[in-house]
């Protein structure tokens, strides 16, 4: 297991690498001179030529990247050209909110959505498959921002009962926290929920059909015993896998997320890094979520084992 | 005679598909006396495997059910009783042995989680007493090593391994019957005779019932007193085993012995090996009359028309054909 693990680790420098690459050409192959983006608007084109040299832009490419990737491999993000911070210090004030929401989102949508899935497979045919099927399509074709929209309206402006907008840190009370955490979490989980269940639904009709279901039956095993242990552990790896593409998808529903319900996340630093063309926190950024994919990915295939013990690494 | 410890009378389970209605049972009848051991033969497709279902209550539903008929255990009728209550039946007074020992054991669960399981569930014991159980019942079905058995998986064992686990968990909670769906056909022919060996042993060892399910006759010849032989859904002939292979009436039945490699070399009369002509008719709304008339060579008008009565035509020996006066014309 562990051989695997380093073998999985060193099979993703390459791939770290090529993100990396394309995440430096990012600076060079838009229509903005990092110079003079760097430099401001008021510069005249001396003072810009003037930082091109020391900023080392006017060495050959390759140079660039070397030193660029020697300094991000010691740990060296950059600072950012807004505010002159270190791109690592920006992420980190930002990492909470969006790690609080992907978290909860994750925790949401599975517990909701594989007991909805085991139901939705156990009574196939019926009505209560046919509802759950049914949400679960509305779900998924609910774009993030009119869920959030709707929700904020409904719960925060009519009922007033949860937060407009906002966050408020673990660190301020967990009951706050928790509260300002609820809408942003449902509305981006619903989609995520809806394809654990269809997917739970769909993995576990096919293993209620197994022989060796039957076989519990025969043993005069109760239902939940059945579902739970026998089917469910047989049908946990396709489940699994579908939860990490939705995590791989998540990264692009939080930007959107913390963007409706004003959340001073990763997602809002990306967007305001992109939109002013802060180049260092766009780079940084890339690679961090690069990295956490890469070793979710890994954190996966590893869980895998954990589940069917034909599977040894 | 005293009462039979498994009674099914005039059972039929029926499946309920887009295309009409399958007759996978028919009317079928048989009794099973304690320690005694009952062969079902047919062909693929005849029902046999639908009638063992029907008896756990396992027949696939909502398409699937059973729509006439009794079973009973010792003569409580299965049929009357709730779900809950049919699954203290179950791996209890009735355990089961499958055809695919391949795919019969659940793949992500050790051996002995499985065989605990089914201890717990119908004895209240400790995990302990459990796991001690399940040793000493590994041990009974000669698997080596049963503690390091126990921690292993259904993938780390062979096809006749497996099987013998099979038959270690349906004979844990000592049933009063247990139904072996063709438990020898997919392993090959050395491992098939050991587990037959063994299976004969225990029954004869624990007086469990034994209904014995095979398309093979030899089978059935070397480990039943009884033999049931159906086709189409149907009971077309039953019979002490001896009396049968020496007496057989029913042109299907003969039809069966006549394909049969060993048992014609016995006969020694130099005829070849004969297959029957023709399929096993569709259960889908089946036409009248005698469902082997359309492959009998001694069909006649009365036989597309009537179904033919079961009647006893020796001791013990019962036909549904409507030519078995006629014996000397039906044997050639
Ligand atoms: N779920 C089902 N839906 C519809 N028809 C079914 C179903 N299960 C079985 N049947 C039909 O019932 C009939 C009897 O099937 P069964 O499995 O009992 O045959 P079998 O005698 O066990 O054959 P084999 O030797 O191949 O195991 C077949 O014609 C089959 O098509
Ligand atoms: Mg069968």
């Amino acid at each position: 297991m562990l051989a695997y693990t380093l073998k999985r680790l060193a099979a993703a420098v390459p791939v770290m690498l090529i993100v990396a690459i394309i995440t430096f050409m990012l600076m060079h192959i838009g229509s903005v001179d990092p110079a003079s983006r760097i430099a401001g608007e008021l510069a005249t084109p001396e003072e810009v030529e003037k930082i091109r040299i020391a900023m080392g832009l006017d060495r050959p490419l390759l140079h660039q990247f070397v030193s660029w990737f020697g300094q991000v491999l010691s740990g060296d993000f950059g600072t950012s050209i807004l505010n002159r911070m270190p791109v690592l210090d920006l992420v980190g004030q930002r990492i909470e909110p969006t790690l609080s929401i992907a978290l909860f989102t994750i925790v949401f949508a599975v517990a909701l959505a594989v007991p909805m899935g085991v139901l939705a497979a156990w009574n196939a045919g019926t009505w209560v498959d046919h509802l759950i099927m049914a949400l679960a399509v509305i779900a998924f074709s609910m774009p993030v921002f009119l869920v959030g929209y709707l929700l904020i309206y409904q719960f925060s402006i009519e009922l007033r009962l949860l937060p407009v907008q906002g966050y408020k840190p673990l660190a301020g009370g967990v009951g706050p926290y928790l509260r300002h955490l609820v809408l942003p979490v449902v509305s981006l989980g619903l989609v995520f929920l809806a394809l654990i269940a269809r997917m739970t639904r769909a993995t576990m009709l096919e293993v209620l059909n197994q022989d060796y279901i039957r076989t519990a039956r025969a043993k005069g095993l109760g239902n939940t015993r059945i579902l739970v242990l026998h089917a469910l552990k047989n049908a946990a790896n396709p489940i699994v896998t579908t939860i990490g593409f939705g995590i791989a998808a998540l990264i692009g529903g939080v930007v959107v997320t913390e963007t409706v319900f004003a959340i001073p996340g990763i997602g809002r630093l990306t967007i305001d890094a992109v939109i002013r063309r802060d180049f260092p926190v766009i780079q940084g950024v890339i690679l961090l979520f690069s990295a956490a994919y890469v070793l979710i990915n890994l954190a996966i295939d590893l869980s895998y084992a954990l589940f069917d013990p034909r599977i040894r690494y | 005679m005293e009462t039979p410890i498994l009674q099914i009378d005039d059972l039929s389970t029926h499946f309920f598909t887009r295309d009409g209605v399958v007759r996978a049972v028919d009317n079928l009848t048989c009794h099973v006396g304690a320690g005694e051991a009952l062969g079902i033969v047919g062909e693929s497709g005849c029902g046999k495997s639908v009638t063992s279902l029907s008896v756990m209550r396992l027949v696939q539903s909502p398409s699937g059910r059973i729509v006439n008929g009794a079973i009973r255990l010792q003569g409580r009728d299965l049929l009357a009783l709730s779900e809950k209550e049919m699954r203290e039946i179950r791996g209890n007074e009735i355990s089961m042995i499958f055809q695919e020992p391949m795919t019969s054991l659940n793949p992500v669960l050790s051996i002995g989680c499985q065989l605990i399981e089914t201890i717990r569930r119908h004895r209240g014991v400790s995990g302990k007493e459990a796991w001690q159980r399940a040793v000493d019942m590994l041990r009974l079905v000669q698997i080596p090593e049963p503690d390091q058995r126990m921690r292993e998986y259904p993938h780390q064992l062979s096809g006749g391994m497996r099987q013998r686990i099979m038959i270690a968990m349906a004979f844990a909670c000592d049933p009063k019957v247990l139904i072996a769906d063709e438990p020898t056909t997919a392993l090959d022919v050395t491992i098939q005779a050991q587990i037959l060996a063994l299976m004969s042993d225990l029954q004869k060892r624990l007086g469990t019932a034994v209904v014995l399910i095979t398309h093979d006759l030899g089978v059935v010849a070397e480990t039943c007193q009884r033999v049931i032989v159906m086709y189409a859904g149907r009971k077309v002939e039953e019979a002490d085993v001896g009396d049968l292979f020496d007496r057989p009436r029913h042109p299907y039945t003969k039809g069966l012995m006549a394909s049969m490699p060993h048992l014609h070399r016995g006969l020694g009369n130099g005829q070849r090996l004969k297959e029957i002509p023709g399929m096993v008719p569709s259960l889908l709304d089946p036409p009248p009359g005698c469902r082997f008339a359309g492959r009998c060579a001694h069909a006649t008008a009365l036989c597309t028309t009537e179904e033919p009565p079961l009647t006893e035509t020796g001791p013990r020996h019962w036909v549904a054909c409507w030519h078995t006066g006629a014996p000397a014309e039906v044997a050639q």
